[in-house]
C-alpha cells in the first residue's frame, strides 16, 4: 500500500519543503554528493531553483535528523586527489515521506481540477 | 536505506581540478572564514563539504559563465551561508526560549521577541539585493573603515602583549649604556659591568645578557651561516625558558673552552638535525669548532623577535670579553619581589657612576639607563606614532559611519513611503526600527567578512614592505582574538550609523513630511542643517588625518632621499668570515681575499670591486681613541674618538667616495709602513690648525704603531640623519688583514645575477668559504628605515582612505540636498533665478560645510601635529606646504565635489520640476 499524507507517522513531515523534496527526489535516483544533487536540481527546474552550499547542507542536516535521508558509502571510483567526497542517500522513510507528499499535493491539483476552471491568480 | 538504483554521481561529473580560476582563492578564503560564523554542529558536520562543494561550485561557474557568472555566484553563496548563520543561530535562540512542547517545525509564530527574525533577516536581504549600489557602497565604506581598524588593534595588541617567550615581561627591565658626551644615547653594556651592576643591585632578582651573533654552522653540505645569540648562563632561567629537552647553561659553562655547548630551538632541530631523537649529547661544528647539544627549547620559545634565532650558546667570559669598553650585550634585569623599576634605575645609574670613577680609561662619562620592556622594546617615537595611528583610525571609522549614516537617511527617507505605509497599516515602530537595524546589521557582517580580507592584504603588504625584518609585522596575523574584534566592530557599527536614522525614519514627522511632500521646507531645512554638520565634522576629521599624514610621508621622504654620501643603486655587498679548515689550518686572510677581489673583479660588467671591514649604514665600527703625534695635549682622552675602519682603495672608488687630498691607499702599503686616510670630519676637528697630511697618529691606544696619514677621503653620511658625520679613521686592507671583511661590487649586472656569479668564484678559491647577508647598498639603506617605512606608509594610506570618504560625503550630501530641493529650485527658476544663481546657491552651501571642516581640522592637525615631533625629520609641526597644501587640496576637492550636483541643479527645467509631484 503507497503511503498517504495520513499515516502518522510521516504526516509530522507534512508539507515538504520544495527544496526538501528536490532534494528527495534526486536520492531517489541513487545516493548522490552535494555537487551532483545541485546540478540534478538546477536541471530538473530548468535553474529555477539553484541550492547554495549553505541551504543545501542546513536542509540536509535537518533531513538526516528527521531521519528521511542518511550518509551513504561513498563509491571506490568517487575519490579524486584523495579527496572522498559524501554521499547521502534516501531512507525508507524519507521513500514514503516524498511519496505521501506527492499524494497530497495530488489531493491539491484534483480538488482545483474538480472546480473545472482555471483559478485567477493575477495580482489584485 | 537505499543503495539501489544507478549512481547520480557518475551522471555529472564533477569540474576538473585542472587550474584555479581567477578570484576562486579570496572566495574560498572569505567562505572558509564565514564558516565560522555558523552554530558548532553543523559547521562541524557540513562545513568541509560546504567549503567543497562552494568551490566546486565556483569552478563551475567560471567554466560555463565567466568571471561575472562566478562573481555572481560567489555573492550569493555567501549571504546565503551569512543568512543561514543568522537563522540557525536565532533558531538557537528560540529553541532556548521556547518550551519544549513546541514542534521544530511550527510556523512562525511564537510569542516571545525574536518572533519573525528570521523572515525579518529574509525580508532585509531581499530589500539589500534590490539596492545593489546601496549595499556596495555601505558594505565597501564600512570594510575599509573596518579593515584599517583591524590592522591598528592587532598593532597595538602587539605592543600591550608582544610576543616574546619571556615570563611575566612586566617584571623586565633593561639596562643600557650611554654616554652624553660622546653623544651615544644606547649603547650596549660591557660583561664586565655586567657583573658589577648585578653585584651592586639588590633589586634586582638577577641580570643577564645577550649578544646576537651569526655562527657558521658546518654540516655534510656547505656550510651555513644561522642566527645565533650568546647568552650569559643564567639567562634561560632568569627569563623562564626552561628547554623542553636537556638542560640549559651550568654557571661553569662560562669559563674559556667550556663554552662550546649548544641549546637549539625547535625549528634548528627540526631542520638541521631532522628532528634526531638522540640529539642531546651530539656534537656539531659551530665556527669550527666542536660543541655539544645539551638543550632543546619549546616551541614558544621561537616567539616574535627570536624568530630568526636557532642556536644559543654562552658567552665565553675570556679576556677579549671582559673589557669594560666592549659595550655590546643587550641586558636584561628581572626585578626582586617587592622592587621597582626607580629602584632599580638609582641603583644601577648609582653603581654606573662608582665605576666611571674607578674605571676612568673606560668608564669616564658612561651611565647607565634603565627601561621598562615597552620601552626597550618599540622605543618612543614608535610609542607616539601608535598614540597618533590609533586615534588616526578611530577617525576612519567615524567618518566612514557618518558617511553611511547619511546614506541610510537618505534611503530611509527615499523608502518613507513604504514605511508610512507599514505604520498605516499597523506595524509597530519597534518592528520598523528592528527591520532597518536588520539589513544595516547585516551589511555590516558582510563588511566584516571584506575587511578581514583587505586586513589580511594589508597585512602581507606590510610584510613585504619591511622585507620580513620587523618580527613584530611578520607576527600579525588574523587570529580568534581578530575576530572577536572584527565581529563587535561590525556589530557596533550599525548602531552608530543605523539607529538614528532608523528612530528618524519610523517616527512620526517623517510621515508627515513625506505627506506633504517637498512642501514642508521647515523639516528640510532642519534636516539640512543636520547633515551639514555631519559633512563639516568628516572634513574636519579628514583634514587632521591627511594633516599628520603628510607631516610624517613627508619627513619620511627626506630621510629616506637624503644624500648618504655615496651613489647606492647597483652596488652590491656581501660578506665573508674565513673559516678555518676542518685540519684547523688558517687561510691566509690577504692571499685569500686578494684573490677573491680579482676573481671578482674579472666578471663581466663589473666595474669596481673594494673590500672593508664595515659597510657603511650598518655601523658597528669600533670607536678607538685617536692622537696625534707632537700634539701634547691635543684631543687625547675620551673625545678623541675616531670610528676605525679597514679598507682597500677599491672601497673609496667602489663607493664613490672621492680622496679630497693626498693620495688613496695603494700597492707601496704592502711593504712600505704603516699608514692610515682620515675623514675630513676628522681633519677638522682634530687638525683645526695644522695640515694632517704627513702627520704621524696613533690609533686604539698607547700599545698602537704610529702611522702617518696619507690621505683624505670624503665624509659618509651619518646613518642617524639628525647627527653630523661620524669623523673616521681607514687602515690599509694591506696591513692589517681582518678575518671578516665585506665585499663592495660595483657594477652593470643585475644584482641577483651577479651574487650568484660572485658566490660561485669565491668557492673557486675555498669552496668552504660561506658568503652572507647579500645585499645591495640600497637595500640596506632602505632595511634601515623598514619598520619606520611600514607605519608611515600606513598613515598615509589611512589619510588616503580618510580623504577619500570625505570626499564621497560632501558630494553624497550636496547631490542628496539638490535631488531633495529640486522642487524649491524650480520655483526660484520660474521666478527669475537665473541658472548661475541656482548653481552659485548650490555650490555655497557645499562649499560652506568643507570651509568649516577645513578650518576646524586645520585646528586640531596643530594641535596634533605636535606630539609628532620626535618622529619628523627635515621639517617642522607646522609645516606650511602641508598647512596651506591639504587644506587648498580639499578645498578644491569639496568645491568639485559640490559643483557637480549644483550644474546638474541649475540645468534643470522649472516646468519638469513644479510638474513632478
Amino acid at each position: 500500500m503507497s503511503p498517504t499524507p495520513d499515516d502518522p507517522s510521516i504526516a509530522a513531515q507534512l508539507p515538504l519543503h520544495p527544496r526538501d523534496f528536490h532534494i528527495l527526489l534526486t536520492l531517489l535516483d541513487g545516493d548522490c554528493h552535494g555537487y551532483g544533487m545541485v546540478k540534478a536540481i538546477e536541471r530538473r527546474t530548468d535553474g529555477e531553483l539553484r541550492l547554495d552550499p549553505a541551504n543545501l547542507y542546513r536542509a540536509l542536516q535537518r533531513l538526516t535528523a528527521a531521519g528521511l535521508v542518511s550518509d551513504a558509502p561513498a563509491p571506490a571510483e568517487a575519490e579524486e586527489d584523495g579527496r572522498t567526497r559524501r554521499f547521502h542517500g534516501i531512507t525508507e522513510l524519507g521513500r514514503r515521506a516524498i511519496e505521501a507528499e506527492a499524494e497530497r499535493m495530488r489531493r491539491l491539483a484534483d480538488a482545483v481540477q474538480a472546480r473545472g476552471s482555471w483559478v485567477h491568480t493575477g495580482k489584485s | 536505506m537505499s543503495n539501489a538504483g544507478s549512481r547520480t554521481a557518475a551522471a555529472s561529473k564533477a569540474p576538473t581540478w585542472k587550474r584555479a580560476p581567477a578570484g576562486l582563492g579570496a572566495f574560498r578564503r572569505l567562505y572558509a572564514l564565514l564558516l565560522r560564523a555558523l552554530p558548532g554542529p553543523l559547521r562541524r558536520d557540513y562545513g568541509g563539504d560546504m567549503l567543497r562543494l562552494a568551490d566546486e561550485l565556483y569552478r563551475d561557474a567560471h567554466a560555463h559563465g565567466g568571471p561575472r557568472a562566478a562573481a555572481g555566484l560567489a555573492a550569493r553563496s555567501t549571504a546565503a551561508l551569512l543568512s543561514t548563520s543568522l537563522g540557525a543561530r536565532a533558531q538557537q535562540l528560540r529553541r532556548l526560549l521556547t518550551p519544549r512542547t513546541h514542534r521544530p517545525h511550527a510556523p512562525r509564530h511564537g510569542g516571545n521577541p525574536l518572533r519573525g527574525l528570521h523572515h525579518d533577516i529574509r525580508l532585509g536581504l531581499r530589500s539589500l539585493i534590490r539596492e545593489p549600489a546601496y549595499a556596495a557602497m555601505v558594505v565597501f565604506t564600512l570594510a575599509l573603515a573596518i579593515s584599517v581598524n583591524s590592522t591598528m588593534f592587532s598593532m597595538v595588541r602587539m605592543l600591550l602583549v608582544p610576543p616574546v617567550p619571556f615570563d611575566e615581561v612586566e617584571r623586565l627591565v633593561f639596562p643600557f649604556a650611554y654616554n652624553q658626551e660622546l653623544n651615544r644615547q644606547r649603547a650596549g653594556i660591557s660583561l664586565a659591568d655586567l657583573q658589577d651592576l648585578a653585584a651592586a643591585s639588590d633589586s634586582l632578582a638577577g641580570l643577564t645578557a645577550q649578544r646576537r651573533v651569526r655562527f657558521l654552522l658546518a654540516g655534510s653540505e656547505e656550510p651555513v651561516r644561522v642566527g645565533g645569540v650568546e647568552v650569559t648562563t643564567n639567562y634561560f632561567e632568569l627569563l623562564g625558558m626552561e628547554p623542553a629537552m636537556g638542560r640549559g647553561f651550568l654557571p661553569e659553562e662560562s669559563a674559556p673552552g667550556s663554552n662550546r655547548v649548544l641549546v637549539i630551538t625547535p625549528s634548528a632541530w627540526q631542520n638541521r638535525f631532522g628532528g634526531d631523537p638522540g640529539i642531546l649529547g651530539s656534537v656539531v661544528m659551530v665556527d669550527g669548532t666542536a660543541h655539544t647539544v645539551v638543550g632543546v627549547l619549546p616551541e614558544e620559545a621561537e616567539a616574535g623577535t627570536f624568530r630568526s634565532v636557532e642556536l644559543y650558546r654562552p658567552v665565553a667570559h675570556d679576556e677579549e670579553a671582559l673589557q669594560r669598553d666592549r659595550r655590546d650585550l643587550f641586558a636584561i634585569g628581572r626585578l626582586a619581589p617587592g622592587a621597582t623599576i626607580d629602584q632599580a634605575r638609582t641603583e644601577l645609574l648609582a653603581a654606573s657612576e662608582q665605576l666611571a670613577a674607578t674605571h676612568p680609561d673606560t668608564n669616564r662619562s658612561w651611565a647607565v639607563g634603565t627601561l621598562d620592556f615597552r620601552a626597550a622594546m618599540v622605543g618612543s617615537n614608535a610609542a607616539v606614532a601608535f598614540g597618533v595611528m590609533s586615534g588616526a583610525v578611530l577617525f576612519v571609522l567615524l567618518i566612514a559611519c557618518i558617511n553611511v549614516a547619511n546614506l541610510t537617511l537618505a534611503r530611509a527617507t527615499a523608502r518613507g513611503r513604504e514605511i508610512t505605509v507599514r505604520v498605516a497599516l499597523g506595524a509597530r515602530r519597534w518592528r520598523i526600527v528592528r527591520q532597518l537595524l536588520i539589513e544595516s546589521t547585516v551589511l555590516a557582517l558582510l563588511a566584516g567578512a571584506v575587511g578581514l580580507l583587505m586586513t589580511s592584504a594589508i597585512f602581507d603588504a606590510m610584510v613585504s614592505l619591511t622585507r620580513g625584518r620587523v618580527g613584530m609585522i611578520n607576527e600579525m596575523r588574523i587570529d580568534t582574538g581578530m575576530l572577536i574584534f572584527t565581529l563587535v566592530l561590525s556589530l557596533a557599527t550599525p548602531i552608530l550609523f543605523a539607529l538614528w536614522p532608523a528612530m528618524r525614519a519610523s517616527s512620526g514627522d517623517l510621515s508627515t513630511a513625506l505627506k506633504s511632500g517637498d512642501r514642508g521646507t521647515s523639516f528640510g531645512r532642519s534636516e539640512r542643517r543636520r547633515r551639514s554638520l555631519l559633512v563639516a565634522s568628516q572634513i574636519a576629521l579628514a583634514v587632521t588625518l591627511l594633516v599628520l599624514a603628510s607631516l610624517t610621508s613627508r619627513s619620511m621622504y627626506r630621510l629616506m632621499s637624503i644624500d648618504l654620501g655615496f651613489d647606492a643603486s647597483n652596488l652590491l655587498t656581501f660578506q665573508v668570515e674565513l673559516t678555518p679548515a676542518s685540519d684547523g689550518t688558517e687561510t691566509d686572510a690577504y692571499e685569500f681575499f686578494a684573490a677573491a677581489r680579482d676573481q671578482i673583479a674579472s666578471i663581466p660588467g663589473v666595474g669596481s670591486v673594494g673590500l672593508v671591514s664595515h659597510r657603511p649604514i650598518l655601523g658597528g665600527e669600533p670607536l678607538a681613541g685617536l692622537q696625534v703625534a707632537g700634539d701634547a695635549d691635543g684631543p687625547a682622552g675620551d673625545s678623541a674618538m675616531v670610528a676605525t675602519v679597514v679598507a682597500d682603495p677599491g672601497f673609496f672608488d667602489s663607493i664613490g667616495l672621492p680622496i679630497v687630498a693626498g693620495r688613496s691607499f695603494d700597492s707601496r702599503d704592502l711593504a712600505g709602513g704603516p699608514v692610515a686616510i682620515i675623514s675630513q670630519a676628522a681633519a677638522e676637528r682634530y687638525w683645526a690648525d695644522s695640515e694632517p697630511i704627513g702627520s704621524q697618529i696613533r690609533v686604539g691606544g698607547d700599545s698602537a704603531e704610529w702611522r702617518e696619514v696619507i690621505g683624505i677621503v670624503a665624509d659618509l653620511r651619518n646613518p642617524d640623519a639628525n647627527m653630523p658625520p661620524e669623523p673616521h679613521a681607514y687602515l690599509p686592507f694591506a696591513q692589517r688583514p681582518l678575518r671578516t671583511m665585506a665585499f663592495m661590487v660595483r657594477s652593470s649586472v643585475p644584482p641577483a645575477e651577479l651574487a650568484g656569479v660572485a658566490r660561485d668564484r669565491i668557492w673557486q678559491i675555498d669552496p668552504l668559504q660561506p658568503i652572507d647577508d647579500v645585499r645591495t647598498m640600497r637595500q640596506i639603506h632602505r632595511d634601515d628605515f623598514g619598520g619606520d617605512l611600514a607605519i608611515i606608509v600606513l598613515i598615509a594610506f589611512f589619510g588616503v582612505v580618510a580623504f577619500g570618504l570625505a570626499v564621497a560625503g560632501v558630494y553624497g550630501v550636496v547631490s542628496y540636498s539638490v535631488s531633495q530641493r529640486r522642487r524649491e529650485i524650480g520655483v526660484r527658476m520660474a521666478v527669475g533665478a537665473r541658472s548661475e544663481d541656482v548653481l552659485r546657491m548650490v555650490t555655497r552651501q557645499g562649499l560652506t560645510q568643507v570651509l568649516v571642516g577645513v578650518v576646524v581640522g586645520i585646528a586640531l592637525g596643530l594641535v596634533m601635529s605636535h606630539s609628532l615631533t620626535g618622529l619628523l625629520y627635515g621639517i617642522t609641526p607646522t609645516d606650511p606646504v602641508t598647512f596651506l597644501g591639504i587644506p587648498l587640496v580639499l578645498s578644491a576637492v569639496g568645491l568639485l565635489a559640490s559643483l557637480i550636483p549644483a550644474r546638474r541643479a541649475a540645468r534643470l527645467d522649472p516646468i519638469d520640476t513644479l510638474r513632478a509631484d
